[in-house]
C-alpha cells in the first residue's frame, strides 16, 4: 500500500524546467536507499522557486546562479527532504531515505499547521490513504475505530443515516454534543457530503489546549478537514470507481412467528379475554379447524421490506496539474447507493476545485469551490423525527407485527390515538410514508497570503457557503397524519418543507516567525494573532398540501402541489447567527526540548444577550521532548519520546437562537375557531420557552497529560493520553412546566468527562517485497454529572407513545444515558395465585407483588412480573397503605447505561509484490441497549393481531390454552404442568413496559471492512499508456460478534433529544455488502 | 474580568489595524415583532388574543384530557369504561376519586395543568400588553380586546380551579420572581377574578354588538356576567379546602365555606351578581330555543350563532376537539354515518346514570334528548339503533347521525364547540341567587321559563309545578333538582354538587336507587324486566320501546314489537339488573369523593417548581 503510493505519487509530480541563462549548471542522479533510481523527484534551489524535476532515469541537471553558496532542496511525496550546499560541486548525486518518520507530517490545528513533533495538545489524524482505502459512502463512517478518543456511531442502516461523533464523551446534557466540523476553514453542519477520495486528511482536536483556537465552538472537539491541494508537475488524472452489492445482514435476529404459531396467538389472547366470538372467530373460523393453518405458507414481510439486493456504484475522476506558480486539481464524484429497503435510494453529485497561485514572490492567492447534489429518496430516508409522526412509520414495526397470513379485516378495539395506522400493510406503509430529500450544498472560499516581510504572512479569507435542502414527505392514507393531523382527513397529504442557510466568513490571520531575530535554533517563536467574523443567514419555508386526491403517488403529490389544500404556510426566517472572535497564539521552543504554547480567543455571540455576548477562552500547554536531551543520546532506539500536559478552556454557545429575549411570531393554527393564525412567544420546536437574557457561555476547563513515543525506527509508536474535562455552566434546557412556558435555557449544571486513550502503530515487516504494518486505538471515558440544578431530568423516548413514560434519567452523580424502568422478576408461577372459582378468577397470594396496575392484559400465573423495590412513605415514614405491595411508578429504577466503557478499533494492512490487503476492526465494550424492538414484538398491548418474535412462539411463553380442547385451563396442577418447560411470560399485557430485560449488553466487535487489492505490474500499465493500475474487492460489515440479540448493536434511534441515546426501535437494518474497485492513474 | 478587558481592548486594536469590518453582534428575528408592535395593532393583539383559546386545541390539554376526564362521575353522570378496572389503572382512577399525582393519563409535561398556564401567561401577556400600548381609552376595539383577554384569563382560571381547588395566582406576566410560586387560597383567586370580569363586562358588547361577539365562541358582556355570578356561587359555596391560611402546606382540609366576609356573607356579590344576570337577561338578546332538541340538534351541527341559548362555547375549531368522539352515543365502528370507514367504535365512554331517565317527567321533553339506551351498528349503508342494555346509558345530546353539516370524519377530532355556559344557566343561576336573597317569587319565575320550555306541549304541568314551590328551602331543592335534568352531559354537575355540598349524599341516593331499579324494588317494583321495541319502516331507528315506563309489566300490543334479546339469544327478564362493579362504579373505596374533589396538581409540576409548589389533600 505504502509503495504503491510512493510510486503514484512519483508519477504524479512531474516536470517544470526554469533555467537561468549563463549559471553553473549542476547534475546528478537520484537513488533511494536500495539503489533504485527515483524519478518525478523535486530539486530546488534554496530560496527560490527554481526547480526541476528528475527523469525517468532519476536524473536531474539544474542552473545555479550562484554555486559557491546556494543549496538544493531535494523533495518527494514519501521520502524525507534533503538539503545540500552546492559548495562549487557540478555533479551531486543523491540517496533520498524513505520517510518512515511521521514526526513530519504535518497536523493541522487550527489556522495553522505543525509537524507531529511539535504538537502540544491532543490532536488525532486520519489521511488519505486511510479514507480512501476503504470504498464508504461517507467520510465520518471511514472514521470509525480509527481514533482514540473519538467515538463514531453509525446510528440506524439508512443511507443518509446521521453519524454520530462524539470527541471524548459528551459534555452537555440535554444540547448536542456534536464537534464543530470545520472544512478547509469554513464551519459546517455535517462532512457527510465530501467524498472520501477529496480529502486531504481529517485532524481531530481533542483537548481544550487544542480547541481553544475555535473557543466558543469547540467544548465539544473539533474536526478539520482539508481537502485534497493540486501539486506541480504535470497534468495527472486519475479515476477511482467502484461497484457493489448489499443485503440485509444478520436477518434471523428477529424473526417473526409463523403463520400457525400467529393463530394460536390470536386465539389464546382472545380466549383470555373472553372474546373469541369477536376476535378470533370472525378471522380465523372455529378452534376445532385451527391445525389448517399449520400447513399455510408465512408471509416474509421483512424480506419484502428489507430484502432487496442494494446496488452501490461510484465514480471519482480527479486532473490536478500545475506549475512552481499555479497548483490546482479538479474532481468530479459521483455516488449512486440503490439502498435495501424497497423503494428507497441515495444519490450524490460533487464538484470541487482548489487552486493555488502564485504570481509574484510577495503573494499566494488560493481559491477553493465546492458543490455538492445529494438526493435521498424513499420511506427509509424518513429517520428524523418530524412532527406528526413517528421514526417507525414505514419501518420495521409494520414487517414484523402485520399478520403473516391474509386477513379479511384487521380491526382493533382500542381507543389510543396514538395507534391509528398500526397493522398497517407493511409495502402500503412504505408507499404511504415515502420520502425524497434533495440537498445542494456550495462553498466558495478565497484567500490572499501577503508575505509582508520575511516570516511575516497576512492570510485575508473569505468564504460563502450555500446550503439548501428541500424535504417532501408524503403522508398516505394509512398514516396518522393523514388521517388525524390533516386539515383535509382521511386523504393524502404532503409536508414541504424547504430549508435555507448562507454562512459568510472572513478571517484574518497574521503569522510571524521569529527565527529572523534569534539568529539561533535554540530559540523557535511563532506568534499568530487573528480575527474572524462569522455569519449566518437562515429560513426554514414549510407548507403542508393536504386533500390530495386517493390515488396520488408520491411522486403525484410532489408534482401536483395544487391538487390538494394548502395548509400551515410559513416562512420563518431565524435571527442571524454572528460571530466575532479575537485569537492568537503563541509557541515557544527552547533548544527542541522544551516547549511551551498558549491560546486566547475572545468570541462574541449574537445568540446571547447584550453584556454576556463575550466569552475569553485562553489555555496552555508544555511540552518535555525527552528524546532529544544528552542523557538519551544513547538510547538510539528512542527516536521520540515526549511528555506533554496542556489546560484550556473552550467554550458553547449551542443554544437555539432567539431564546433570550420575548418577542412574538406568527403561526398557523387548526385549532382554534375563528382564527387561522395567532401570535404567541416564540418557541422552539414546539416548546413554549421562557426567555432568559443571563444566558451566557457554557465553558468546558480540560487538563490533558499525553506521552507521544516511537522506538526502533519508528517501528512502534503511539501515545498515551489522559484527560480530565469539566464543562461547566451547562446550557441546559431546563423544564419549567406550570409556569406558563415549557423550558427555559439556563446556566447550570456541570459535568465532567474523565478517561484516557491509547493509540499504537507497529510496523511489523518491512522487506522490499512484503511488509505487514498494524494498528490500534483503545479509549476509556467515564462522565459524570456534577450539578444540575435540579434533582433529575427524565425524558421520555415515546417509541410507544405515552405507554412507556420517561425512560431515561440524568442525575447528579450518575452518568448521562441511564435508562430508567423496571427490574424484571420473570414471569408469576402459577403457586402465586390462588383459583376463585366462585368467581372464576385468578387471586394474588398475600405476600406476592402486585404489579396489575401496570403490566394490565390478562392478569394471572405467567404474567409479566415486576420487582417491587421501593416502599413510599408517608410524612410519618409509615409505609404508604396504597404503595405496600404493588408494582408502581415509583419502583422505576436505573436499568442500564449506554455509554461504553472502551470503545476502539484495530486494523492491520499487509503487502506482497503487488498484492495488498488491509483489515479494520472496531469495538466497543461496556454499553447497553435499550431493545424496545424486544418488548414492542413480545406484547399485546391490548391488540388480538400483532405478530410476535418466535421467542413468544407458543413453546417457549407461557401458555393459558389447553391446544387439544382450545379450553382456558383453570385447574392449578393442569397449568403448572401445561407451562413446565416455557420460560418467556405472556404477551398478554396492557401497555409496553421497560424493564432490565429489553436492556441488553451492546459490547461488539466488527470487522467493518477488508479488503484485497492488486497493482498491475508497471510495465504491463505504461503499455496501455497508464501511470498504475489497481483492483480491489472489499467486504464490508463481514462479521459482527456480539451478545445484542437485535440486529445490531451500533445503534441510535430516538435522537429528538440527546437525553436518549442507545434506543434501537424499528431501526433501519445495516447491510453486508461486497464491492469490487479500480483505481487508475494516467 | 480585568486580563479579559485588556485582551479585548488589544482585540479591538488588532481589529482596527487589519482594517476590518462590522464588529455589530445585535442580531433580531426577522420573523418576530415586538410587545409595543404586536399590542398597538388590532389585528395583530386579536391575533395573540386567540392564542390565549389556542391551548384548548393542544394535544393532551382540553382536547385530550380535560374535557374527556373532567366532570365525572356525579349522581347523573357516570364513567361507562373498565368497569373492572382497578384503582391502580388510570382512566377509572381519575373518574372514580382515586387519582393519584402520577397518574399517567394527566402527569405528562403537556397535560392540561401545564397548558392551561400556558394559555394564562399568554393572557397575562396580552393584558399587560394592551394596557401599555394598546390605547383601551381611545380605542374601544381594543378595549374591547382587553376586556376579552381579561374574560380569556377568567375562563382559565375557571378550568384550573374547578378541577385543581387552589392553584398559584399568576395575574401578570412571568418575571425571575414569580417562576416558583405556591398555591394560593382561592378567595385570592376569585377576588382578583371577579373584578377583572367587573372591569372586563362594560368593555365587552352584547351577543352580535360586534363581529367577535357574533359567534358563541368569542365571549360577550353576557358571558362576563355569566361568568361572574358562577364564580360569585362556586367562591361562596362549600368545598374541599385546607385550613385557613394553609395552602400548599399539604394540609388535609376539609369541606368548608370560606371564612372571608365577602364569600361568609355574600348579600352583596349575590346582589352584583344578580344585577349582572338580569341585565343579561334584559338586554343580551339571548332567549331559550323554544324546543329543547332543536338545540341539540344545532349543536350537533356547529351552530355558533350568538344571540340564541348559547351564551359561550369552547372555540374548538371544526377539525379539533373530542367531545363527540367521547360523549356522542355510541356508534360502532365501520358506521355508515362517519365519512371515513373507522374500525374503531366512537363515543359513550361516558353515560348518565341508569335510573337518569326516571328522574325525568314523562312529559319532559328532555327526557328521550338526554338519555339514550341505545347504540348504532352499521348495516351497509345505514346504521342500525340497537339496544344497549340496562347498564349502558348515553346523552342522546351528542350524536354522530345529528352531524348533518359537518359529518364526523372519522378522526379522533370532531370539532364540537363543548357548550360552556347556556341561557337556561342564566336562569337558573338568576333563580338560584334570588332564592338565595329571599325572593322565592322571583326565583319561580327564573324556574318557571326553564321548565316551561322542557315541557313543551305540556306547559300548565310545568307551570302548576313550580307554583308549588311553597318555601326557599323547596325551592333550593328544586333548582338543585332541576339543574341535574338540564345540564346533564354538560358536567356542571360536579362543581354544582360540591358547592352545595351535596356530592356524597347525592352520589348516595343515586346508589340507591340504581340498586332500586337494578332489583325492580321500591319505586321500580312496577317495571318489567323485559324490554321490548319496535323499528321504523326503516329497520334503522327504534320508535318505540316498551318495558321502561312504570306500570309495563306485560308484554306490549300490536304488532313490530321484538323482544330484546341479548348476546346469547335469549330474551333476559332482568333487562336492568346491574352487576357489582357498576352498582359500585362512583368511586373507588380508598377515598370518598369528599377527600378527592379535586385532582392533584401533577408530579412533573410539582417537581418543575423546584420545591415552591405542594398538594394539599394527602395526595
Amino acid at each position: 500500500m505504502k509503495n504503491l503510493f510512493i510510486k503514484i505519487a512519483l508519477l504524479m509530480s512531474a516536470l517544470t524546467v526554469t533555467i537561468a541563462a549563463g549559471a553553473q549548471t549542476v547534475k546528478g542522479v537520484v537513488r533511494d536507499s536500495n539503489g533504485e533510481v527515483l524519478p518525478g523527484v523535486s530539486v530546488i534551489i534554496k530560496g527560490t522557486t527554481t526547480g526541476v524535476s528528475t527523469g525517468m532515469d532519476g536524473d536531474y541537471s539544474i542552473s545555479v546562479p550562484n554555486a559557491q553558496s546556494a543549496s538544493l532542496i531535494f523533495s518527494c511525496i514519501g521520502m524525507r527532504d534533503e538539503v545540500v550546499a552546492v559548495q562549487g560541486r557540478t555533479v551531486i548525486d543523491i540517496t533520498m531515505s524513505e520517510d518512515s518518520n511521521f514526526l513530519e507530517e504535518t497536523v493541522v490545528i487550527g489556522y495553522a499547521t505543525v509537524k507531529r513533533r511539535d504538537l502540544m495538545g491532543s490532536v488525532s489524524s486520519v489521511d488519505n490513504k486511510a479514507l480512501t482505502a476503504v470504498p464508504v459512502a461517507s467520510v465520518s463512517e471511514a472514521l470509525t475505530g480509527k481514533m482514540a478518543g473519538v467515538q463514531v456511531t453509525t446510528t440506524e442502516g439508512d443511507p443518509d443515516a446521521e453519524i454520530k461523533i462524539r470527541v471524548r464523551g459528551g459534555g452537555s446534557i440535554t444540547q448536542d454534543s456534536s464537534p464543530l466540523y470545520i472544512v478547509d476553514g469554513f464551519p459546517v453542519e455535517s462532512i457527510n457530503d465530501i467524498p472520501a477520495a477529496d480529502i486531504q486528511s481529517i485532524d481531530i482536536l481533542k483537548d481544550a489546549f487544542s480547541t481553544a483556537i475555535y473557543g466558543s465552538r469547540g467544548a465539544n472537539g473539533v474536526v478539520l478537514v482539508t481537502t485534497k491541494s493540486g501539486v506541480s508537475g504535470k497534468v495527472t488524472v486519475s479515476y477511482n470507481g467502484y461497484i457493489g452489492f448489499k443485503r440485509m445482514a444478520n436477518k434471523q435476529a428477529i424473526t417473526p412467528m409463523s403463520s400457525f404459531e400467529f393463530v394460536k396467538s390470536v386465539y389464546e389472547l382472545a380466549a383470555m379475554d373472553d372474546k373469541i366470538d369477536t376476535q378470533y372467530t370472525p378471522y380465523f373460523g372455529k378452534f376445532e379447524d385451527i391445525d389448517l393453518y399449520k400447513d399455510q405458507p408465512t408471509n416474509d414481510w421483512v424480506a419484502q421490506v428489507f430484502g432487496k439486493t442494494g446496488v452501490m456504484n461510484n465514480h471519482n475522476l480527479s486532473v490536478s496539474g500545475g506549475s512552481d506558480k499555479v497548483k490546482w486539481t479538479a474532481s468530479f464524484s459521483h455516488l449512486g447507493d440503490e439502498a435495501i429497503m424497497t423503494g428507497s435510494n441515495y444519490k450524490r453529485n460533487n464538484l470541487s476545485f482548489k487552486a493555488r497561485f502564485s504570481p509574484v514572490k510577495k503573494f499566494d492567492f488560493d481559491i477553493n469551490a465546492r458543490y455538492s447534489d445529494t438526493q435521498v429518496r424513499g420511506s427509509g430516508a424518513n429517520s428524523i423525527s418530524d412532527a406528526g409522526t413517528t421514526s417507525s412509520n414505514g419501518r420495521l414495526k409494520h414487517a414484523v407485527q402485520y399478520t403473516p397470513l391474509p386477513l379479511s379485516s384487521t380491526s382493533s378495539e382500542s381507543d389510543l390515538e396514538e395507534d391509528y395506522g398500526d397493522n398497517v400493510p407493511p409495502l402500503q406503509s412504505i408507499s404511504d410514508n415515502d420520502t425524497r430529500r434533495i440537498r445542494k450544498d456550495w462553498t466558495v472560499n478565497g484567500a490572499v497570503t501577503w508575505h509582508i516581510i520575511d516570516n511575516l504572512d497576512l492570510k485575508v479569507e473569505g468564504g460563502l457557503n450555500d446550503w439548501t435542502q428541500t424535504d417532501e414527505h408524503f403522508y398516505g392514507v394509512s398514516t396518522y397524519y393523514a388521517r388525524q393531523t390533516s386539515t383535509v382527513p382521511g386523504k393524502p397529504a404532503n409536508i414541504h418543507k424547504d430549508s435555507y442557510r448562507k454562512k459568510l466568513r472572513n478571517t484574518n490571520t497574521l503569522n510571524y516567525n521569529f527565527k529572523d531575530i534569534f539568529k539561533t535554533d535554540a530559540h523557535r517563536l511563532d506568534l499568530l494573532l487573528g480575527q474572524e467574523y462569522i455569519i449566518t443567514k437562515s429560513n426554514l419555508l414549510t407548507l403542508n398540501i393536504d386533500g390530495l386526491p386517493e390515488f396520488y403517488t408520491a411522486e403525484n403529490a410532489w408534482n401536483f402541489f395544487s391538487s390538494g389544500t394548502p395548509s400551515n404556510p410559513s416562512n420563518y426566517y431565524y435571527a442571524d447567527d454572528k460571530l466575532l472572535s479575537f485569537f492568537g497564539r503563541a509557541n515557544y521552543v527552547l533548544n527542541d526540548r522544551y516547549s511551551f504554547s498558549t491560546t486566547l480567543r475572545a468570541d462574541g455571540s449574537s445568540r446571547f444577550s447584550k453584556g454576556h455576548q463575550w466569552g475569553f477562552f485562553p489555555s496552555f500547554a508544555a511540552a518535555w521532548t525527552l528524546s532529544n536531551e544528552g542523557f538519551m543520546s544513547s538510547a538510539t532506539n528512542v527516536d521520540n519520546l515526549k511528555l506533554r500536559y496542556s489546560f484550556g478552556t473552550a467554550g458553547n454557545n449551542n443554544i437555539p437562537l432567539g431564546v433570550t429575549q420575548m418577542a412574538f411570531t406568527s403561526s398557523n393554527t387548526s385549532w382554534v375557531d375563528g382564527t387561522g393564525t395567532i401570535f404567541t412567544p416564540t418557541t422552539v420546536n414546539g416548546k413554549n420557552i421562557m426567555p432568559n437574557e443571563n444566558l451566557s457561555w457554557e465553558t468546558t476547563y480540560s487538563h490533558n497529560i499525553g506521552l507521544d513515543f516511537a522506538f526502533f525506527g519508528s517501528r512502534i509508536k503511539g501515545s498515551i493520553e489522559a484527560y480530565s474535562n469539566l464543562t461547566d455552566d451547562l446550557l441546559i434546557m431546563f423544564p419549567t412546566g406550570g409556569s406558563g412556558y415549557d423550558y427555559q435555557y439556563r446556566n447550570l449544571g456541570a459535568v465532567q468527562n474523565t478517561g484516557a486513550e491509547l493509540s499504537l502503530d507497529f510496523v511489523i515487516v518491512e522487506k522490499k517485497d512484503w511488509g505487514i504494518t498494524a494498528g490500534m486505538n483503545v479509549s476509556y471515558n467515564k462522565n459524570v454529572v456534577k450539578r444540575l440544578g435540579l434533582d433529575s431530568i427524565t425524558a421520555a423516548t415515546r417509541w410507544a407513545s405515552q405507554e412507556v413514560g420517561d425512560d431515561f434519567i440524568v442525575e447528579v452523580g450518575q452518568p448521562l444515558g441511564n435508562i430508567y424502568g423496571y427490574k424484571c422478576d420473570g414471569r408469576y408461577e402459577v403457586s402465586d395465585f390462588t383459583w376463585d372459582a366462585t368467581n372464576s378468577k385468578w387471586i394474588l397470594n398475600e405476600g406476592v407483588a402486585d404489579d396489575s396496575g401496570l403490566v394490565g392484559g390478562s392478569f394471572g400465573p405467567g404474567s409479566l412480573k415486576l420487582k417491587d423495590i421501593n416502599v413510599i412513605k408517608d410524612a410519618e415514614g409509615n409505609p404508604l397503605a396504597s404503595n405496600v405491595g404493588k408494582v408502581d411508578v415509583n419502583d422505576k429504577t436505573v436499568i442500564g447505561n449506554t455509554q461504553p466503557k472502551l470503545v476502539g478499533g484495530f486494523n492491520i494492512s499487509a503487502f506482497w509484490k503487488g498484492f495488498d490487503f488491509n483489515a479494520n476492526f472496531n469495538f466497543v465494550y461496556g454499553n447497553q441497549i435499550y431493545n424496545a424492538n424486544k418488548i414492542e414484538f413480545t406484547s399485546s398491548r391490548n391488540y388480538y393481531r400483532r405478530n410476535f418474535i418466535t421467542m413468544m412462539d407458543s413453546s417457549n411463553r407461557w401458555t393459558n390454552v389447553d391446544w387439544n380442547t382450545g379450553a382456558i385451563i383453570t385447574d392449578p396442577d393442569q397449568l403448572a404442568e401445561a407451562n413446565r418447560n416455557t420460560t418467556m411470560w405472556s404477551p398478554s399485557m396492557g401497555r409496553a413496559i421497560l424493564t432490565d430485560w429489553a436492556v441488553e449488553d451492546g459490547s461488539f466487535l466488527r470487522l467493518s471492512s477488508a479488503t484485497i487489492g492488486y497493482t498491475l505490474p508497471e510495465s504491463l500499465v505504461s503499455k496501455v499508456k497508464l501511470s498504475s493500475v489497481r483492483v480491489y474487492v472489499t467486504g464490508g460489515n463481514l462479521f459482527c460478534l456480539t451478545k445484542y440479540s437485535g440486529y445490531d448493536p451500533e445503534v441510535d434511534t430516538r435522537r429528538d433529544t440527546p437525553l436518549t441515546p442507545g434506543v434501537d426501535y424499528s431501526a433501519y437494518p445495516k447491510s453486508r455488502s461486497i464491492v469490487a474497485g479500480i483505481n487508475l492513474t494516467f | 474580568m480585568k486580563t479579559s478587558r485588556i485582551f479585548l481592548l488589544g482585540a479591538a486594536l488588532a481589529s482596527l489595524t487589519f482594517g476590518l469590518n462590522s464588529c455589530d453582534l445585535t442580531s433580531e428575528t426577522k420573523s418576530t415583532f415586538d410587545e409595543s408592535v404586536v399590542f398597538s395593532n388590532k389585528t395583530l393583539a386579536e391575533f395573540n388574543v386567540m392564542s390565549i383559546y389556542e391551548v384548548f386545541g393542544h394535544t393532551n390539554s382540553h382536547r385530550g384530557r380535560y374535557l374527556t376526564y373532567y366532570g365525572h362521575n356525579t349522581d347523573i353522570e357516570v364513567y361507562l369504561q373498565d368497569l373492572d378496572g382497578k384503582e391502580t389503572s388510570a382512566k377509572p382512577q381519575i373518574s372514580k376519586y382515586a387519582i393519584t399525582a402520577n397518574n399517567t393519563e394527566l402527569n405528562i409535561n403537556n397535560g392540561p395543568y401545564n397548558e392551561l398556564y400556558i394559555g394564562v401567561e399568554r393572557a397575562n401577556l396580552a393584558i399587560s400588553g394592551l394596557k401599555k400600548y394598546g390605547n383601551i381609552e381611545g380605542d374601544p376595539e381594543m378595549a374591547a380586546l382587553y376586556g376579552e383577554a381579561l374574560v380569556a384569563r377568567a375562563l382559565l382560571y375557571a378550568e384550573l380551579l374547578k378541577a385543581y381547588g387552589e392553584v398559584p395566582a399568576r395575574f401578570g406576566p412571568i418575571t425571575p420572581e414569580t417562576i416558583y410560586v405556591n398555591k394560593s387560597d382561592k378567595d385570592v383567586i376569585f377576588k382578583q377574578l371577579l373584578s377583572d370580569l367587573e372591569e372586563a363586562a362594560p368593555l365587552l358588547p352584547w351577543p352580535n354588538g360586534s363581529d367577535a361577539t357574533s359567534v358563541t365562541t368569542r365571549p360577550s358582556r353576557a358571558f362576563a356576567l355569566g361568568l361572574y355570578a358562577r364564580f360569585a356561587l362556586v367562591a361562596s359555596g362549600w368545598s374541599l379546602r385546607p385550613d385557613d391560611g394553609q395552602v400548599g402546606t399539604g394540609n388535609t382540609g376539609s369541606v368548608r365555606r370560606s371564612v372571608d366576609p365577602m364569600f361568609a356573607e355574600p348579600e352583596a356579590l349575590y346582589r352584583t351578581a344578580l344585577a349582572g344576570l338580569e341585565d343579561v337577561i334584559e338586554h343580551s338578546g339571548c332567549s331559550l330555543y323554544g324546543d329543547y332538541e332543536a338545540l341539540w340538534k344545532d349543536f350537533n351541527n356547529f351552530d355558533t350563532k350568538a344571540g340564541k341559548e348559547v351564551i359561550y362555547s369552547l372555540p374548538m375549531s371544526d377539525s379539533r376537539g373530542r367531545w363527540n368522539y367521547t360523549y356522542a352515543i355510541r356508534a360502532e365502528g365501520g358506521s355508515a354515518t362517519f365519512t371515513q370507514d373507522v374500525e374503531k367504535s366512537k363515543g359513550g365512554s361516558v353515560g348518565p346514570v341508569p335510573t337518569m331517565y326516571w328522574r325525568y317527567g314523562e312529559n319532559d321533553q328532555r327526557r328521550t334528548v338526554s338519555c339514550a339506551n341505545f347504540e348504532t351498528v352499521p348495516a351497509g349503508s345505514f346504521d342500525r339503533q340497537v339496544l344497549s342494555g340496562g347498564e349502558k346509558w348515553y346523552f342522546g345530546k351528542y350524536r354522530f347521525d345529528w352531524m348533518t353539516s359537518h359529518p364526523y370524519s372519522g378522526g379522533n377530532d370532531d370539532g364540537c364547540k363543548p357548550v360552556y355556559m347556556r341561557y337556561s344557566d342564566i336562569l337558573l343561576m338568576a333563580a338560584e341567587i334570588a332564592n338565595e336573597l329571599g325572593d322565592l317569587a322571583a326565583a319561580k319565575g327564573y324556574l318557571k321559563q326553564v321548565r316551561i320550555r322542557a315541557y313543551k306541549g305540556h306547559e300548565s304541568e310545568a307551570e302548576s309545578y313550580v307554583d308549588a314551590i311553597g318555601s326557599k328551602d323547596a325551592m333550593f331543592n328544586a333548582i338543585v333538582d332541576e339543574r341535574a335534568l338540564e345540564f346533564v352531559g354538560e358536567f356542571l354537575r360536579k362543581g354544582d354538587l360540591i358547592r352545595w355540598n351535596l356530592l356524597e349524599s347525592k352520589i348516595e341516593e343515586t346508589r340507591t336507587e340504581m340498586q332500586a331499579l337494578a332489583e325492580r324494588s321500591g319505586k321500580f317494583s312496577d317495571i318489567s324486566g323485559n324490554v321490548w321495541y319496535k323499528y321504523a319502516a326503516d329497520g334503522a331507528t327504534i320508535t318505540d320501546v316498551w318495558g321502561y315506563e312504570h306500570g309495563q309489566t306485560t308484554a306490549p300490543e300490536g304488532d313490530g314489537w321484538q323482544p330484546y334479546l341479548d348476546s346469547k339469544g335469549s330474551a333476559p327478564s332482568n333487562y336492568f339488573s346491574m352487576s357489582d362493579n357498576k352498582l359500585n362504579s362512583f368511586y373507588f373505596s380508598t377515598y370518598t369523593p369528599n377527600q378527592r374533589q379535586w385532582w392533584p396538581i401533577p408530579a412533573t409540576a410539582i417537581v418543575d417548581a423546584q420545591g415552591a409548589l405542594s398538594n394539599d389533600y394527602g395526595f
